[in-house]
C-alpha cells in the first residue's frame, strides 16, 4: 500500500460556511425547543403518562445506536487488521463520537430535570441498566478518544491495536446496554425479550455504516477529493449484509412473538391494526428501510450509481428511525394486561390503545441532536487530519 | 518572602481577623437583617432550633440531612423539618396575609435574593403554613369535582385536622 | 447567647415530648366478632426509623366496590392536592377506577388501581439514581430531590401506577410536595402512616368498606385476618413482585 497522506479540509468556502449555518439553525431550533419544554413542562409535547418516551427518544436512541455502529469501520481496520479499511478508520472514530454526543444531548435535554445532570453522575443505582448506560456512554468517549489519539499521533501509534480492541469490546457492551433498556422491561408485552440486545447491535452496524457512507461521500464530493469505486463497493456490500441481518433479527423477533398466544394482541397491533405503527413497520422499516436498499445495493445496475447508493443509505436511516418508532411508540401505545381474560377500561387509558402525535418541539429537539452530531463531524474534518487526500482505487486498493 | 511584602500581609491579615471577629461579635438581637440590611420577617417562636449563626451557615445541610431521614426512614420529628421551619418563619404581615416565595418579604427569599442563591425547594414544597392556604368555599372536593378550577386559582383546602 | 441556646434546646425537648406523647399512644383495638379482637395499627415514635417489622398494604374487595363511585379517587386528590390541569392524558392520577369485563362471560368488576407497593419493585430496579426506592416498611416512594425525570420507572411499572408531572405546579400541600419534571405515584399516604393514623385517604373515604389498610406482617391485623379467611390475589402475580396491594373477588 502506498503511503497515504491525511489532510484537514480547507473549510473556508461559502458552501462550508453555509453548511455550518444550516446546522447552527437546527441547533438553535433544538435549543429553543429545549428551553420551551423546560419552561412549560412536558405537557406541550405529545408525550403523556401513557406514551412516556416519544420522538426525542427515537432520535436519541437512533443516534446512540448508530454511534457504536459508526465505529465499525475503524474496528475492522484495527481489530481484524484489514488494511483496506485503515484509511477510513479516523473518520469512523470521529463520527461515532459525534453521533453519541448528539444522541446524548437529546436524551439529556428531554429529562424532566436536566438541571440535575450532576445528580445523574453522582448517584448510582447499580441494578439499573440505565445507570450502567451512563457509565458506558461516558467510557465510550474516553476509550474512543484514546483510540482516536493513537490513530492521529504516531508516537502512541503502537497502542492502536489495544485501544482499538478495547473500543470494539466497549461498543459491543454499550449497544447491549442500549438494547437492554428495552429487553429488561419485564412488564410490557413488546419488550422483555433477550433478542433486543443482539438486535440492537446488528441495527447499529446497519445505521452506523449508512451514516458513515453518506458522510464519506459528501465530504469527498464537496471537497473535490477523489473517492474510488473500490471503497464504495466494499462498503455498500457490507451495508447490504447488515441490512439483511437486521431484517432477519426483526423476523425472528416477530415470529417468536407470533408463536406465543399471549403476544398475539401486540403482534396484531404492530403488524395489522396499528394504523401509524403498522405503516411505520411495513412501509418504513421493511420496505423503505430494508427491501429497497437491499435491491439498490445488490442489483447490478443501481449498485453502480453513487447517487443510488446515497439514496440507499438515506433509506436505511429513515427505515432505522421508523423501526425505533415502532419499537418505542408501538410498545407503549399497546395496553398492558392488568388481569388476563378481562378487558379493562378507566380514566387512565387502561385497556385502550393510546394515540401519540408528536409535537413540533420534540421534532425540533431531535433534529437539534442530529445537527449537533453533524456540526462536530464537520468541524473535526477541518481541524484534524482525518481524511486521506485521495481514496482513488490506485491508492485505496492498489493490488487490483 | 521579601521584607517589603511583610507589612502588607500583616495588615491584610489584621483586617481580615477584625472583620471576622466583628461579625462573630455582632448582636443578633433586635429585628434580624439580611446581608442588604433589610429587615427579615419575624419568626413566630422564641428561638430557632439552633443559634442564628449556625442556622445561617448550615441550614442547607440540616435540611438535607433531615430530608433524607424523613424520606427514607420516615423519621418525622419537628426539628429541622422544612414544614416546621415554614410554620414558624412564614408569619402573616399586618394585613394578615403571608408572603409567598416570589415576594421579597418571604423569609427564605428575603435572604436568598440578596445572596443571589437560587433555591428550588418551593417548586415542590409549600411556601407557607397550611393555615394560610385559602379555604375553598366548596369544602372538600374542590379539585376532583370541579374541573373548572385550574392550577392557577388559589384554592387549596385545609388539610390539617383541627387547625 | 447562652440563654438563647438553652431556650432553644428546651423547645426541642418540648417538641419531642409532645410528639412522643402524642403519637406513641396505641390506637384502640377493634372487635370484629365476639372473641376476635384485632389490634389495629400501632404507631411508631416519630424519632424512630421505620422497620421491616411492618409491611403496609391494602386489601381491596372488588365485590364491595360500587359501580360509578369515585370517592376514593376524590379523597386521594384532595389529600394530596392533585387537580385537573391539562386533561387526563397528562394529569396526575395516583389512584384510578378500573372496570374489568370478562371477555367470555361478561362478568364485570370494579376496582381502584394504584401503586401496588411491590416487595420487588421494577421501578426501583431500573431507576438510575436511586430516587425510586422502597422503605423498610414496604412503601415504595420517589425521592423527588434526586429524580432526574428520565421516566424509566414509568416504562418499567407493570401497573402504570406512576405519573410524570408535566407542568409547573403551584399551591402544593405541605404533606404532598410535588413539582414539574419529576415522577410520582401513590405514597400509601405515607404521612398518615407515619403519623399513626392507621388508614389512608382512600380507605378512609370508602363508604362501602371495600378498602382495608393494614400491616401484612402482623398476623393479627384486620388485613391479615381477612386475607387468611377469604384470600386475595395480586395483580400480575406471574411477575413475582409480591405486591402490597391485594384484590378479592377477581
Amino acid at each position: 500500500m502506498k503511503n497515504i497522506r491525511y489532510t484537514s479540509i480547507e473549510g473556508n468556502s461559502i458552501k462550508f460556511l453555509g453548511l455550518l449555518g444550516v446546522y447552527g439553525f437546527f441547533i438553535l431550533l433544538g435549543f429553543y425547543a429545549f428551553i420551551t419544554m423546560e419552561h412549560e413542562g412536558h405537557w406541550i409535547t405529545g408525550m403523556t403518562n401513557q406514551v412516556i418516551w416519544g420522538l426525542p427518544h427515537v432520535f436519541a436512541i437512533f443516534l446512540i445506536v448508530a454511534a457504536s455502529g459508526a465505529l465499525n469501520v475503524a474496528s475492522i481496520a484495527s481489530v481484524f487488521n484489514k488494511s483496506f479499511y485503515k484509511p477510513l478508520a479516523k473518520l469512523s472514530a470521529v463520527l461515532s463520537l459525534a453521533l453519541l454526543a448528539g444522541g446524548l444531548a437529546v436524551l439529556l435535554l428531554d429529562l424532566g430535570r436536566p438541571d440535575r445532570l450532576i445528580v445523574a453522575i453522582t448517584y448510582y443505582n447499580f441494578k439499573s441498566i440505565f445507570a450502567w448506560n451512563i457509565i458506558l456512554y461516558t467510557g465510550f468517549f474516553g476509550i474512543v478518544g484514546i483510540y482516536l489519539w493513537t490513530m492521529l499521533d504516531w508516537e502512541v501509534e503502537k497502542y492502536k491495536r489495544i485501544a482499538g480492541t478495547a473500543a470494539f469490546i466497549w461498543r459491543l457492551i454499550l449497544t447491549t446496554g442500549t438494547g437492554s433498556i428495552f429487553g429488561f422491561l419485564v412488564s410490557r408485552q413488546a419488550y422483555d425479550a433477550a433478542i433486543m440486545a443482539p438486535m440492537f447491535i446488528i441495527m447499529s452496524f446497519s445505521f452506523g455504516l449508512a451514516i458513515y457512507l453518506l458522510v464519506l461521500m459528501a465530504s469527498y464530493k464537496w471537497t473535490g477529493r477523489e473517492l474510488g469505486d473500490a471503497v464504495i463497493t466494499k462498503l455498500k456490500n457490507l451495508l447490504g449484509v447488515f441490512i439483511a441481518a437486521t431484517l432477519y433479527f426483526s423476523l425472528a423477533y416477530h415470529l417468536t412473538n407470533l408463536y406465543a398466544t399471549e403476544h398475539h394482541g401486540i403482534e396484531a397491533f404492530v403488524l395489522m391494526e396499528g394504523g401509524v405503527i403498522t405503516n411505520m413497520f411495513w412501509y418504513g422499516q421493511v420496505i423503505i428501510g430494508a427491501i429497497i436498499p437491499l435491491l439498490i445495493v445488490y442489483l447490478p445496475r443501481p449498485a453502480k450509481s453513487r447517487t443510488m447508493i446515497g439514496i440507499a443509505s438515506v433509506l436505511v436511516i429513515l427505515g432505522g428511525l421508523a423501526s425505533l418508532y415502532v419499537i418505542l411508540i408501538g410498545g407503549q401505545s399497546y395496553p398492558m394486561t392488568l388481569v388476563p381474560g378481562y378487558e379493562a377500561t378507566s380514566t387512565f387509558a387502561d385497556g385502550a390503545i393510546t394515540e401519540y402525535s408528536p409535537s413540533i418541539w420534540e421534532f425540533m429537539l431531535g433534529m437539534g441532536g442530529v445537527a449537533i452530531s453533524l456540526v462536530i463531524v464537520t468541524f473535526a474534518v477541518k481541524i484534524f487530519r482525518l481524511l486521506p487526500d485521495s481514496l482513488a482505487d490506485s491508492i485505496a486498493a492498489p493490488q487490483k | 518572602m521579601n521584607s517589603r511584602q511583610l507589612p502588607k500581609l500583616l495588615l491584610t491579615s489584621a483586617l481580615l481577623l477584625w472583620s471576622i471577629a466583628s461579625f462573630a461579635a455582632s448582636d443578633f438581637s433586635g429585628p434580624d437583617r439580611d446581608a442588604g440590611g433589610n429587615i427579615v420577617p419575624t419568626p413566630k417562636g422564641e428561638s430557632c432550633v439552633a443559634p442564628t449563626a449556625d442556622i445561617r451557615a448550615n441550614h442547607m445541610d440540616y435540611l438535607k440531612h433531615k430530608r433524607n431521614e424523613t424520606m427514607r426512614k420516615g423519621i418525622r420529628t419537628e426539628k429541622n423539618s422544612l414544614v416546621e421551619c415554614i410554620n414558624c418563619h412564614v408569619t402573616p404581615g399586618e394585613d394578615g396575609k403571608v408572603a409567598r416565595i416570589n415576594d421579597d418579604q418571604h423569609f427564605c427569599s428575603s435572604c436568598h435574593r440578596v445572596a443571589s442563591v437560587t433555591l428550588d425547594c418551593f417548586e415542590c414544597h409549600a411556601d407557607r403554613p397550611v393555615e394560610y392556604f385559602s379555604r375553598s368555599p366548596a369544602g372538600h372536593d374542590v379539585f376532583a369535582l370541579n374541573p373548572a378550577l385550574k392550577t392557577n386559582t388559589p384554592h387549596v383546602v385545609m388539610n390539617r385536622k383541627g387547625q | 447567647m447562652s440563654s438563647k441556646t438553652n431556650s432553644s434546646s428546651n423547645k426541642i425537648d418540648q417538641y419531642r415530648r409532645r410528639l412522643l406523647g402524642g403519637s406513641a399512644a396505641a390506637v384502640a383495638g377493634l372487635t370484629l366478632a365476639p372473641g376476635l379482637i384485632l389490634n389495629t395499627v400501632q404507631a411508631k415514635p416519630a424519632d424512630q426509623a421505620v422497620s421491616n417489622k411492618n409491611r403496609w398494604g391494602l386489601l381491596i374487595d372488588t365485590k364491595k366496590c360500587a359501580d360509578g363511585c369515585t370517592d376514593c379517587v376524590t379523597a386521594c386528590n384532595t389529600e394530596h392536592g392533585l387537580r385537573e390541569i391539562h386533561g387526563p392524558a397528562t394529569d396526575a392520577q395516583w389512584i384510578r377506577n378500573v372496570t374489568l369485563k370478562n371477555k367470555s362471560t361478561g362478568h364485570t368488576v370494579n376496582m381502584p388501581v394504584m401503586c401496588q407497593h411491590c416487595e420487588n419493585p421494577p421501578c426501583v430496579d431500573v431507576c438510575p439514581t436511586g430516587a425510586s426506592f422502597k422503605r423498610d416498611d414496604g412503601i415504595v416512594l420517589v425521592d423527588k430531590h434526586i429524580c432526574i425525570g428520565c421516566r424509566y420507572c414509568m416504562m418499567a411499572c407493570p401497573y402504570k401506577a406512576r405519573n410524570f408531572i408535566h407542568e409547573v405546579l403551584t399551591d402544593q400541600l405541605p404533606v404532598a410536595p410535588r413539582g414539574k419534571g419529576t415522577v410520582e405515584a401513590c405514597t400509601l399516604c405515607v404521612h398518615k402512616v407515619d403519623n399513626g393514623d392507621g388508614t389512608t385517604a382512600c380507605a378512609d373515604a370508602c363508604k362501602h368498606g371495600a378498602i382495608t389498610f393494614g400491616d401484612l406482617n402482623d398476623k393479627n391485623s384486620l388485613i391479615s385476618k381477612k386475607l387468611e379467611m377469604t384470600g386475595g390475589r395480586q395483580l400480575r402475580a406471574e411477575l413475582g413482585l409480591n405486591t402490597g396491594v391485594r384484590y378479592q373477588g377477581l
